[in-house]
């Protein structure tokens, strides 16, 4: 996408999240039970000013889009990204992540993070199945037993197990 | 003074607390290392241990612990982008950048000396000026607390990135993320959604590990390895000069750390601001002011003097009002309050009068602290550089492992665990359109403290913005932050006459042909 549109488009987007705090959630999500003869008693004064300067910045992202002629540094922001295939591969790993998530839940910690580490290295392309396993199962042993009897962290058995 | 610093050292010298001090700058290393196991982590941890020991002894293991995990967040921040403690999430910003290019020994030997030098010149600080300090900040009441923290605001634009708009856009988003929980003064739910554990807030530690150490994390999964030596995330140059820190590049960051010192030490005199803040406005005063302020984000050496002698300065001033005043400078410090107490010292003017040989005997034992740390410190980096030889596709997947104990291991709660993998795709996306993170978590840091402040001082002047230039200290801080603003927005100008001055050249060059 063109760098402008770009800009253009991620200050609509912040302008219409910000937009959505003061109509709807500050209103709905702030527990304000009375009047107050003060503004800054209340409990949305902070959360509003800061929305309110959110509302303020993106309109200014958006209006700069249409100021500036070109981009004034265009080395800088040259840095390097992922290609989309590099982002699919990020996203697979967000999916991962939320996938471990429930699974900490129900399975407990030692398995699931033998599991997902095996997942990731299987991802990341180690493809010796010994060194997979082995890693694995070594690195949440010794991060369960440091934990459980040098730091006193008990971590979730699952509920399947309980 | 003389007189109780001869007896203090005739106490320190002793074979078990100096062991003390060696075992826990060692724990607290350790601890500082893993993402998300803070320093605060690591006192809280040993606490227990100390009961049965003597006075001395006991709070030598916990300051040593103090001194060893601020140290030990900084080696991950550098090496991994994944700072172990909030105090050195700046570190990552130029030591990071500078792993990038194969200088991640270099980064780490001008962190340690950085951040010895600092700790010592604030242990200093302590010994001397202990008593006269913790008066002025004994003055700080909100309005003075809401201008200091407005100023530090300033910082923000410090690191706003390549867009000053987009950064204070994230800023603004720490301060609006700060209030979710209970209000600090009318206790009124906010943001909560009814769930019950963000009545509590959104916790600052899952919130950085998944900003910072989850979203890199993310990037890194999803990167492919071209080549050989891109398989391995922590690059080393063979270029000796890569590996070491010339006495010519240290004398250069000698100012910087000095500055870093004395903001450090101030902030630390002023209860509840804490080291991440410390290190954060260092780092932005040294860009003001460097002339290599370009370079900064981009592996600037001094960048990392800057964060490193500020958040280490700050932690042998955080006693000064714990042991002049009985006030704890941060939740450290209160642990360590703690430890006063289980041993039937009260801190305060009186322990100055009845114990002052042990007191002074403390003092030198911070002395000491530094020199140990400083030895453990070099053999930590030197085991540190070996994570340079295991493959990213190895040591991505580990670090996310550690990510998420990190973040469970502070309240055993799996919803912290979401918390950080929320804030781990916000960052990445974050990145994605080019906002900064920086700015997000200076301003969730700072946010409790300086609503509190500004709606207490408010009420004080029912609504009325006078109060703010009626006292000398908040007038003072009031006048420093339009100052700065004045001359960030003049820098500013400045930049963009630099870069749009070459797009002319080259459009005379065009007319021309």
């Amino acid at each position: 996408m063109e760098y402008r549109k770009k800009e253009r488009v991620t200050a609509l987007a912040v302008l219409a999240g910000a937009l959505l705090v003061l109509i709807y959630v500050i209103p709905n999500h702030i527990d304000v039970d009375q009047e107050f003869e003060l503004a800054s008693l209340s409990p949305a004064f902070f959360p509003k000013l800061a929305t309110w300067i959110i509302v303020g910045l993106a309109a200014l992202l958006f209006i700069m889009t249409f100021i500036q002629k070109k981009r004034q540094d265009s080395s800088e922001d040259d840095e390097e990204w992922l290609s989309s295939s590099e982002e699919w591969s990020a996203y697979r790993s967000f999916l991962v992540v939320i996938g471990y998530l429930f699974a900490l839940k129900y399975i407990g910690f030692l398995i699931s993070t033998v599991m997902v580490l095996a997942v990731l290295f299987l991802l990341q392309g180690v493809k010796k199945p010994l060194k997979v396993a082995l890693t694995s199962v070594l690195v949440t042993a010794g991060v369960y037993l440091f934990f459980l009897y040098v730091m006193k962290v008990h971590f979730p058995e699952g509920l399947i197990f309980k | 003074m003389l007189e109780n610093l001869i007896a203090g050292l005739g106490i320190i010298f002793h074979w078990q607390h100096v062991l003390a001090i060696i075992i826990g700058s060692s724990l607290g290393l350790v601890v500082g290392t893993i993402p998300g196991l803070t320093a605060t982590m690591a006192v809280a941890l040993i606490l227990p241990m100390t009961f049965d020991m003597d006075f001395v002894t006991s709070i030598m293991l916990l300051v040593g612990a103090y001194k060893g995990g601020i140290f030990g967040g900084s080696i991950t921040a550098i090496l991994l982008n994944t700072p172990g403690t909030p105090a050195s999430a700046c570190t990552v910003l130029d030591g990071y950048a500078l792993t990038k290019q194969g200088k991640g020994v270099k980064a780490l030997k001008m962190a340690k000396y950085s951040s010895t030098l600092a700790d010592f010149c604030s242990d200093l600080v302590l010994i001397a000026v202990a008593a006269p300090l913790a008066a002025v900040a004994l003055r700080f009441g909100p309005p003075e607390i809401a201008m200091l923290i407005a100023f530090s605001l300033t910082i923000v634009a410090g690191v706003a990135g390549k867009s000053m708009i987009k950064g204070l856009i994230s800023g603004t988003l720490g301060l609006l993320l700060a209030t979710v929980g209970l209000d600090p003064i009318m206790t009124s739910r906010r943001f909560s959604f009814n769930i019950v554990n963000l009545d509590s807030g959104i916790s600052l530690i899952p919130l950085l590990i998944g900003l910072f150490a989850l979203s890199e994390v993310f990037f890194q999964l999803g990167k492919k390895s071209e080549s050989y030596e891109d398989q391995f995330v922590i690059k080393h140059s063979s270029d000796p000069a890569d590996n070491r820190v010339s006495w010519a590049e240290f004398k250069a960051s000698l100012r910087t750390i000095f500055r870093g010192t004395v903001i450090g030490t101030g902030i630390g005199i002023i209860p509840g601001i804490g080291t991440g803040i410390a290190s954060f406005m260092s780092y932005a005063r040294a860009k003001r002011v460097s002339k290599d302020a370009a370079n900064f984000g981009r592996g600037s050496l001094e960048g990392v003097a800057a964060s490193e002698s500020g958040n280490s300065a700050v932690v042998g001033a955080t006693f000064i009002p714990l042991l002049t005043i009985g006030i704890p400078g941060d939740i450290i410090t209160a642990v360590i309050m703690g430890a006063f107490m289980i041993q039937g010292l009260i801190p305060g003017p009186l322990l100055f009068r009845d114990h002052a040989h042990t007191i002074y005997a403390i003092f030198m034992g911070f002395i000491i602290c530094d020199i140990v740390y400083y030895i453990i410190g070099t053999f930590a980096m030197k085991h540190a550089a070996h994570l340079s030889k295991v493959p990213r596709s190895i040591l991505f997947p580990i670090v996310l492992i550690f990510c998420v104990v990190g973040s469970y291991a502070i309240q055993h709660s799996v919803f912290d665990i979401g918390i950080m993998v929320v804030f781990g795709i916000i960052g990445f996306f974050m990145q994605k359109f080019g906002f900064a993170t920086a700015p997000l978590l200076i301003a969730f840091i700072l946010s409790p403290i300086g609503e509190a402040a500004l709606r207490q001082s408010l009420l004080m002047s029912s609504g009325s913005l006078s109060i703010f230039v009626t006292r000398p200290i908040a007038l003072a801080f009031l006048l420093l932050t339009v100052v700065t603003i004045i001359g960030l927005i003049r820098g500013h100008r400045k930049k963009s006459a630099v870069f749009q001055k070459p797009n002319n050249q080259k459009k005379e060059v065009r007319d021309e042909n």
